[in-house]
């Protein structure tokens, strides 16, 4: 018999995860601002850090047994909040950018 | 997280249960209490939603330990957010509930009994069929049947039907009822644990009129029996730390006489037979080792008196 | 309501970031002023690292599971730490060892709570309790 899966878990940790990928990508938005990165260098800024993030969740709050928390683990850790986060890192980078670099 | 959201979160979740209908005296007054006190020292700083929600738990909680002046004020601002003469079926509720608590049980009828469109409020009206002081529940079931002619997807009567039946000794009709359930949601273990207990009374009342031991009569019995262990099993199967089913399953491996007579006829060359009580067998042990790992001595002996009853 | 250490940990993690963006303004206007452009220094880099780093930790620490009361009385860790399993069978675990079910509304019957005669009962208690 295949396990019975249980919707409100499974709704808690996306929201868990979703929430721990927020603050990564605004946070590492500041860094970029604050570094003053440019063009691809920004956007790999982002795509290291935010993995590197991914990695940490993966490690830490799955304990290693990613299976018993997500139904598909290496999909919906690793890729599919990349995209959706992007705008808010922008936006931060953008910010920031624009306060470290004024008058100069 | 801090304490004070730990215990909002345990009064939001008994409020939202409703366990606390079955709680013994003492278990009651204790949470009035808590309650209580935890609404005078961070009733200021709830959300309105958690406030109001207390405010109902509340109120239960103060009319079942007999505080009805706290009942009231409770019920008094519930209605001062929400409105005296609004159309909110589960104010009146609590309006109808308070009044019958303070036997003015003609006013609470008058107010549920206004309109058959409000399903809440009829099927409060239900329960007036029911009879103070008597095990005699024939109106009341009756009630039951008419009220869930018109709404049959309406699960919390029929768990109530169910368990009236349970109580009459209609353990056939109970199982009915309580299968009803099933049909909506598959997953409801506890109720799976219902119909094997039912099963399992059935089994008591039909074995108690057994005069004769003949052989298509024991493999009817038999029959209830292997329909009561398969959804025991289905109960763990779905949660398998349950321990009320397990203590269930072992009850049910240990039936001196009757596995006695099975033998009988298992040594007579029934296959189902035997194949059943080498089964048992099995499941004997199992439900012993699990039993062991997960419940206390006191908790068993619980479970068996609740079983017992 | 959050836990205090995450708002320490995301106010020590914004204090680095404030100060390091500070200083990389200060940098780059003085970089302006003298017209020498030359990298950020390291110090920033890392401090903005550093900064990072600890947000993250923080956001990290404010999804913990939180401990949960039972219905008698007793505060029960969750079996993980971070987040809840999806197996039902698992998940389930946590609120009957709080003493209820998800389908306690079956159980419970509350609408049709016989509430004259728990009353009663509990005046029973009452009494069998003063003698």
């Amino acid at each position: 018999m295949p396990d019975i899966i249980y919707p409100p878990s499974i709704q808690s940790n996306h929201q868990k995860l979703q929430r721990a990928q927020d603050i990564a990508s605004l946070v590492l938005g500041i860094g970029a601002g604050i570094l003053t990165l440019e063009s691809a260098y920004g956007f790999s800024f982002y795509l290291v850090g935010i993995t590197i993030t991914n990695g940490m969740f993966f490690a830490v709050c799955c304990q290693n047994q990613p299976d018993k928390f997500f139904t598909n683990p290496i999909r919906d850790i690793f890729f599919e909040g990349i995209f959706s986060n992007v705008p808010g890192f922008i936006m931060m980078w953008c910010l920031v950018y624009a306060l470290v670099k004024v008058n100069s | 997280m801090s304490d004070t959201s730990i215990a909002l979160n345990n009064f939001l979740l008994l409020g939202s249960s409703g366990a606390f209908a079955n709680f013994e005296p003492e278990q009651l007054l204790s949470n009035h209490d808590k309650l209580e006190q935890f609404l005078l020292s961070n009733g200021d700083s709830l959300s309105t939603l958690e406030l109001y929600s207390l405010y109902e738990l509340q109120f239960y909680l103060a009319l079942l330990t007999k505080h009805d002046i706290e009942a009231k004020a409770m019920l008094d601002r519930l209605v001062d957010q929400f409105g005296a003469n609004a159309k909110s079926q589960r104010l009146k509720l609590l309006q109808s509930i308070y009044l019958e608590a303070i036997g003015k049980r003609d006013e609470a009828l008058a107010l549920v009994n206004k309109s058959p469109n409000e399903l809440k409020l009829a099927r409060r009206l239900v329960t007036f069929g029911r009879k103070a002081d008597s095990n005699d529940n024939e109106d009341y079931i009756s009630t039951l049947t008419y009220y869930l002619d018109l709404q049959p997807t309406d699960l919390v009567t029929w768990s109530e039907l169910g368990h009236e039946y349970s109580k009459i000794g209609h353990y056939d009709k109970a199982i009915y009822c309580f299968k009803e359930i099933l049909l909506q949601d598959a997953l409801i273990y506890p109720i799976f644990y219902k119909v094997g207990l039912n099963y399992y009374y059935n089994f008591l009342q039909e074995e108690k009129n057994l005069k004769t031991e003949r052989k298509d009569k024991l493999l009817e019995l038999l029959n209830i029996l292997i329909n009561s262990r398969n959804n025991y099993l289905r109960a763990v199967e779905i949660f398998d730390d349950y321990t009320k089913a397990w203590v269930g399953i072992y009850i049910i491996t240990q039936l001196g006489s009757f596995n006695d007579k099975l033998k009988k006829l298992g040594d007579g060359g029934i296959k189902e037979v035997k194949e059943y009580l080498e089964y048992n067998e099995k499941l004997s042990k199992l439900s012993d080792k699990r039993i062991q790992e997960l419940a206390q001595p006191e908790e068993y002996a619980k479970i068996l008196n609740d079983i017992k009853k | 309501m959050a836990k205090s250490s995450t708002l320490v940990t995301y106010f020590v993690g914004l204090l680095l970031l404030v100060h390091s963006g500070y200083s990389s303004y200060e940098f780059h206007k003085l970089s302006a002023i003298t017209h020498q452009s030359s990298h950020l220094p390291i110090d920033i880099l890392v401090e903005t690292l550093v900064g990072i780093i600890v947000i993250v930790i923080g956001g990290f620490n404010s999804i913990e599971n939180s401990s949960v009361l039972t219905f008698d009385g007793r505060e029960i860790q969750p079996d993980y730490k971070y987040l809840k399993p999806i197996e039902m069978k698992d998940s389930v675990k946590l609120i009957e060892r709080i003493g209820t079910s998800d389908y306690e509304e079956l159980e419970s019957r509350l609408p049709f709570i016989d509430i004259v005669g728990k009353r009663k009962k509990y005046d029973e208690w009452v009494k069998s309790h003063q003698d």
